[in-house]
């Protein structure tokens, strides 16, 4: 359609892309987890990416103190769910994108049902423990998960590939999440929500040179990111049986 | 008598610490020990089972960074 490839063209031309890499983006079915500060930014992208089918799950509503980082919210939606905040803005950015938004929490007996036919999970939940929830569905059904994390000036993402690289309790097992209401500036979810998006395309793609077995940690007060090896851990008992 | 001591870089600054110190002792005197970090020795991930095996050696450089949960 001679509209797609308008909006599409600057992206089409990338000789990583070209025709056929925008078809598989409009054939992939993605699902984003979280329609806060990192969802806001993942989604967004992958929306006018041209990403075929995007299914999103916030459990919230808006609220005033989101409004500093989460950019697919307006003060006018104060009040509203965010995952009907965000299809009224997606649906508007690019209405060739299916996009399913659901008020839901992510459990264990919720995640397959939420989760759905999607490939590729992208991570933007603000706690733990959902994200161990959606590091085992992931191992289970061996599709990708995108994770990023953010707090105060820094973020962290990497990509854990089921099979090929460690899984999330391989390197945060142990870890003990503090209850409490975290910091945040708001370009900070923008930048690891920005290279989730980035991560995803290029898995939908078939490109390689992903985040595999690299924790990518940015730090703004620093204006630097850092790389860190990670491995499978042999003691994690999630993943090894499946590994 | 002098202490036998070794030069580490630890989260970005030099640090004087006993020689044959592990990272379990390092993380122990820390007080994030409680909520949970990670470390990253000459930027490779070590996990939580070998810190009392990993022995820091002179020029080493640790990160002791707390995970962002956020989103």
């Amino acid at each position: 359609m001679k509209d797609d490839y308008t909006r599409y063209k600057r992206q089409i031309i990338i000789p990583e892309i070209g025709e056929e890499g925008q078809k598989k983006l409009s054939e992939a079915k993605v699902f984003v987890a979280g329609l806060g500060g990192l969802g806001s930014a993942s989604a967004y992208y992958l929306t006018a990416a041209g990403v075929g089918y995007l299914k999103m799950v916030d459990r919230d509503i808006v609220e005033m103190t989101n409004l500093n980082r989460q950019i697919l919210h307006r003060t006018e939606d104060i009040g509203m769910s965010k995952a009907d905040s965000a299809k009224k803005k997606l649906n508007a950015l690019n209405p060739s994108v299916q996009i399913e938004t659901y008020r839901d929490e992510i459990r264990d007996d919720t995640v397959e049902g939420l989760v759905g036919d999607c490939s590729i999970i992208v991570d933007a939940m603000d706690n733990l423990n959902t994200r161990r929830i959606l590091n085992r569905y992931s191992l289970k059904k061996g599709i990708p998960f995108i994770y990023g994390g953010v707090e105060k000036f820094n973020g962290m993402i990497t990509t854990f590939i089921p099979g090929e690289t460690p899984c999330f309790e391989c390197i945060f097992s142990g870890i003990k999440e503090i209850e409490e209401v975290k910091g945040i500036i708001g370009p900070v979810p923008g930048v690891i929500g920005s290279l989730q998006a980035i991560e995803a395309i290029k898995i939908i793609l078939g490109l390689d040179r992903l985040l595999k077995g690299r924790l990518l940690f940015f730090t703004g007060l620093d204006m630097a990111f850092k790389e860190i090896k990670i491995e499978k851990n042999p003691h994690c008992v999630v993943c090894l049986g499946r590994q | 008598m002098k202490e036998d001591l070794i030069h580490v870089i630890l989260n970005g600054f030099g640090e004087a610490i006993h020689r044959d110190t592990t990272i379990a002792q390092l993380v122990e005197r820390r007080e994030e020990y409680d909520v949970g970090l990670i470390v990253e020795l000459n930027n490779k991930f070590i996990f939580p089972q070998d810190y009392g095996k990993t022995v820091v050696k002179e020029g080493d450089k640790l990160e002791f960074i707390n995970p962002d949960f956020g989103g």
